[in-house]
């Protein structure tokens, strides 16, 4: 079938999927606050009258058994109302696009690099099989796959950022995404049409502030990048050692093509093809490792938010984030399934 | 060196070396295909064909493998004239090694499902290696190839590509493919078993080689399939001329269209000869053995049953045990050889009923008898052949339930082979 | 049909059964042998049960701990580097001694591993067997189960049962234990679904073997293995995530709490010019979660049949 059939299938059966999350995330946030925790709250406020408590309880449907609520909860979120974040006391949903750009600036720098990275790396560590090139690749992928990610952040902090500014070398700040006092004589920093940083930045000629995006990009980057490069890198490095070993790639080679030209042009688009959706289930672990990266980092995105909402148990927001993040992943994952039809014609039968 | 003979392989050994020890793949092997001629190269699973096929276009990693041993001749055309120039194969640098593969020699596969790539178009696939190899109009300059060694296509290689369609789909049409220009859109997956064989012989063919290498081309195919593409062979091969060296373990393929045959067994060849005098009269002990093996449809072997004259059989036969022998299919006892450890002498010996002291110790080599070449101690000058062989009598294979394949006969001394007059 | 060497059909009767299978396991040492990086991860896992096991020799508890794992604070004692009166790794804030935490977070984070890994397998075992058995309803309903689980990611899940649940290590346990089985479901029931079609299954079934005679004689042993290589892996990843959670401010309460995570967490305010507050525990879980990858990985190749030869 078409490509593009394959796509509308794909998202069809998206709906029970986002369905579910829809429940679960309902469910936690209702399991959390017992559904009457709000009532309670209600309850104990001076400020308000037996009948304003009333009233407001009717209003919100508290009183109402869960299925009920959870319906209620659907169509407040299809109308756009996700509720109120009380952390930042603001509207969940203005919240969320307020916050996005810088997330998604983040994660984006993080994945590419882990992608322009990983796929080469995990080449040469298949071509070179078991030779020293082969052996420390793999066992810095293992340390990537290994390594917890906050204490990478800190560490990166720690020796990259503090101990080198102590040598004199202030090279990585420590905190957040540009210089607040630079920010005073640079406009693009805050203004910007997109707020994607690295973008504003340059529309506006802006190479001092774009200068130091770039710097305060460096650590969070690398850090949430590093655990996906490793992933990346060990993924390719397979898939490239049994596509190579496969009867197509000798007989490429008995066309007498070169052998560079068998293996990135015969055997790497085949072996990119399980590559695909390994990046795409790494972009799950790249929304979690957001939120301690950008904790650790305090960068304004939605995972610092997250963080802090967690801690102080703002109902909204941790729903508002985990729907989100759900949503996201899923559309990823189509999107990877898609690319993947595009790569491979044979799952177009489908 | 004669000059009707196009690859001579001389003496050639090939190693692997594993965990277990080291595998001793080929051990000797000595072959020559002549210009223009088929030749069938026949033996059970493990014996070395296929890695002898590898050989000639040195398709076998090299860390595990090993030549220790050996020549692989190959007389190649220089320039465009007439005029050749032998060159050993196995010790040519890579550059070279890639200008013969695809084009004076190539090479097509056993399993025609996996060995196309899935994700490129079946045109790519067989325009690529005349690009590689042919002058199509348009010149590729370093840029294009440096893209192509980083997996990208430039517009210019795209345009060399469409300049080998017209060849390509031309190619098609000889194999008898009825719409070609369809078939290069495709995807292999979109074909069937069949059709993606006949692209691959579309390969093979496309640079008109000196040699076509086809190891166990029908092999994964059905059997209707199969007679299809041995009919397409054969016509082939009297249209474009090029050697074929036909691998196989199935000896009617081998019949149809073999002009010489070749035997090989654990790694070395035991027999060589004319196709014809290959199947009529086959000289040694496992080629009788192989080629009795044949089930016939009317029950028992072929040739099972002796009625020639044989002075040792018993005198009388019953009705009875002659319709039993007919009924008995003789089969060569005993299995491969593991060529971690080889048997000492002929590779043969342990199965061999007509084994004797000089076989466990001394290696056959390749002699002359009658019209072919074996590799057999019973062809020694001062042995005399056993009447079983000389009349193909394969009874000697059927064997009481329960005997040992790995016990040399015992009832055969040298002393009775030499000198001995006809018993 | 493996090629008997000359030397094996010499030998007779059950030594001649036997060798094939002899040479395989040989085969198998070997390899494991030849695979140093696994040999490496198996000697950290070694060392490592061997802390967990050994701590309270490693580490005695000090006179008027509440326990062995909150350890006493001594508030003049605090922030010094490694070495200092003879504290090997330094002390933390209040002057806890972070030797003692490392050794005693050792014992957490193992059983945290083993119990959190062993329940996902179990139940993802007993899901994925049903599904890929069965077939049909049972399938499909799993299966939606599944993916939708598998839908999100899992620290982001995690951290979601864990507000459902409040504080505390138990709830994180749990919090994993019921987010961590879908993995094994998936996996049990591809390799159900492939063994399923299996010729010597249908042959079993003709003979007229039960369901659970095919189960437990065919289906389990070849899943093993996978299993296996997925637990060991996941032991791990198990102990990174509870280690984050931890972190995030999930965990145990109380600065003096000896669990990895928690002494990251509670380091991090004054790592500046006191990189060992921060570096060592953490060091613990990186060394910790690249022994069984080690470990994992190895063994992933070594039972890897197409790997084999």
């Amino acid at each position: 079938m078409a490509l593009w059939q394959y796509v509308a299938r794909r998202l069809v059966l998206l709906v029970p999927v986002l369905l579910g999350i829809s429940v679960i995330t309902f469910g936690l946030a209702w399991f959390a606050t017992h559904g009457h925790l709000e009532v309670q709250y209600l309850r104990q406020s001076d400020r308000l009258h037996e009948d304003q408590v009333q009233r407001i309880i009717q209003q919100h449907g508290f009183d109402k058994p869960a299925y009920v609520q959870y319906f209620l909860y659907l169509k407040d979120v299809l109308h756009g109302d996700l509720g109120l974040s009380t952390s930042v006391n603001d509207p969940v949903l203005d919240v969320i696009k307020s916050k996005f750009p810088a997330s998604v600036e983040l994660a984006l720098v993080a994945m590419v690099f882990a992608v322009l990275l990983g796929i080469p790396w995990g080449i040469l560590s298949a071509t070179r099989r078991d030779k020293p090139a082969d052996h420390v690749t793999r066992f810095l992928a293992l340390s990537g796959v290994s390594v917890p990610v906050f204490w990478l952040a800190l560490i990166l902090q720690l020796f990259l950022s503090y101990y080198l500014s102590q040598q004199g070398f202030s090279w990585f700040p420590l905190f957040g995404r540009y210089d607040a006092i630079l920010a005073g004589s640079h406009p693009s920093l805050l203004n910007g049409p997109t707020h994607f940083l690295l973008v504003d930045t340059l529309l506006a000629g802006d190479l001092v502030a774009f200068g130091d995006v770039v710097r305060h990009l460096v650590l969070p980057g690398f850090t949430l990048g590093f655990v996906t490069l490793a992933i990346i890198t060990r993924m390719m490095r397979a898939s490239m050692l049994e596509v190579l070993g496969l009867d197509y790639v000798r007989t490429a080679r008995a066309k007498g093509l070169e052998e560079k030209v068998v293996v990135n042009r015969h055997a790497r688009r085949n072996a990119l093809i399980p590559t695909t959706t390994v990046i795409g289930l790494s972009l799950g672990s790249l929304m979690g490792g957001a939120v301690l990266t950008e904790t650790i980092f305090q960068w304004p995105g939605l995972g610092y938010w997250a963080a802090k909402g967690i801690l102080s148990v703002d109902t909204a927001a941790i729903m508002g984030f985990v729907g989100l993040t759900a949503l996201i992943y899923v559309l990823a994952n189509l999107l990877v399934d898609v690319i993947y039809a595009y790569l491979d014609p044979r799952v177009r039968l489908d | 060196m004669d000059d009707d003979k196009l690859l001579e392989i001389k003496d050639l050994h090939l190693h692997f070396h594993t965990y277990g020890g080291t595998v001793k793949a080929l051990r000797g092997v000595n072959l020559a295909i002549k210009h223009g001629e088929t030749l069938g190269l026949v033996g059970e699973s493990g014996c070395g064909k296929s890695q002898t096929a590898m050989s000639l276009l040195q398709l076998t990693p090299k860390p595990p493998a090993e030549y220790p041993q050996g020549e692989i001749l190959y007389h190649r055309k220089v320039g465009r004239g007439s005029e050749r120039k032998w060159i050993d194969i196995l010790r040519l640098p890579e550059p070279d090694l890639r200008r013969i593969r695809g084009n004076d020699i190539s090479m097509i596969f056993q399993e025609p499902m996996t060995s196309l790539n899935p994700v490129l178009p079946c045109g790519e696939q067989i325009c690529e290696v005349i690009v590689q190899h042919q002058d199509v109009g348009v010149k590729l300059r370093a840029w294009d190839r440096f893209w192509l060694r980083r997996g990208f296509k430039t517009r210019r290689y795209g345009k060399a590509l469409e300049g080998a369609a017209p060849r390509a789909i031309g190619m098609l049409r000889d194999i008898g493919i009825p719409d070609p220009e369809g078939l290069m859109e495709r995807y292999p997956h979109e074909l069937s078993g069949g059709m993606r064989q006949r692209v691959m012989i579309a390969i093979g063919l496309s640079c008109d080689p000196d040699l076509l290498v086809a190891d166990e081309p029908t092999t994964a195919l059905d059997v209707t399939i199969q007679a299809q593409i041995m009919d397409l062979m054969r016509s082939l091969k009297t249209r474009v001329g090029a050697s074929i060296l036909l691998i196989t373990h199935h000896l009617g393929v081998v019949a149809e269209m073999a002009d010489r045959i070749a035997v090989m067994y654990a790694g070395r060849i035991v027999e060589e000869g004319p196709a014809v005098d290959v199947f009529k009269a086959p000289k040694h002990p496992y080629t009788l053995g192989l080629l009795n093996s044949i089930p016939d449809l009317k029950g028992g072997s072929e040739e099972g049953g002796a009625d020639g004259a044989d002075a040792g059989a018993p005198a009388v036969q019953t009705a009875q045990e002659r319709s039993r022998r007919r009924r008995d299919l003789p089969v060569i006892p005993g299995t491969v050889p593991n060529l971690l450890n080889p048997p000492a002498g002929c590779s043969y010996h342990p199965r061999c009923p007509f084994a004797f002291e000089r076989c466990r110790v001394k290696v056959p080599e390749l002699q002359k008898a009658e019209g072919q070449m074996v590799a057999c101690h019973l062809y020694d000058p001062d042995i005399t052949v056993p009447a079983a062989l000389r009349n193909k009598d394969a009874s000697v294979y059927l064997r009481p339930p329960g005997a040992d394949g790995f016990n040399p006969n015992p009832t055969v001394k040298e002393s009775d082979l030499g000198g001995r007059a006809e018993a | 049909m493996v090629a008997l060497t000359e030397k094996e059909v010499r030998l007779t009767g059950f030594r001649a059964a036997m060798a094939p299978r002899l040479r395989e396991w040989k085969y198998g040492l070997y390899r494991l042998w030849q695979s140093k990086l696994a040999i490496v991860g198996l000697a950290l896992v070694v060392l490592y049960v061997a802390v967990a096991l050994f701590a309270p020799l490693i580490s005695p508890s000090e006179a008027g701990s509440l326990d062995d794992y909150r350890m006493r604070l001594h508030f003049s004692e605090g922030l010094q580097p490694p070495g200092w009166h003879g504290k090997p790794f330094g002390t933390g804030e209040n002057g806890i001694d972070l030797f003692h935490g490392v050794v005693w977070g050792t014992r957490i984070s193992m059983v945290m591993g083993l119990a959190i890994t062993a329940f996902g397998a179990v139940v993802g075992t007993i899901l994925g067997g049903l599904a890929g058995y069965f077939g049909g309803k049972t399938d499909e309903a799993i299966m939606r189960l599944t993916d939708v689980f598998l839908a999100m990611p899992i620290l982001i899940l995690a951290m979601a049962v864990t507000v459902a649940l409040g504080p505390g290590l138990f709830n994180i346990g749990l919090a994993l234990a019921l987010t961590w089985w879908p993995s094994y479901t998936r996996l049990v029931r591809g390799t159900v679904l492939s063994i399923r079609e299996n010729q010597y299954v249908e042959a079993a079934r003709a003979v007229g073997a039960s369901d659970m005679r095919i189960i437990l004689r065919h289906i389990i042993p070849n899943s093993l293995s996978p299993i296996l290589v997925q637990a060991t892996l996941d032991i791990g990843s198990v102990v990174l995530l509870s280690a984050a959670l931890s972190f995030i401010g999930f965990g145990p309460s109380g600065s003096n709490f000896s669990e990895w995570g928690n002494l990251v967490s509670r380091g991090q305010s004054y790592m500046l010019g006191h990189w060992w507050v921060v570096t060592i525990p953490g060091l613990a879980i990186f060394g910790f979660v690249l022994a069984f990858n080690l470990l994992g990985d190895g063994l992933r190749d070594l039972l890897d049949p197409r790997l084999r030869k």
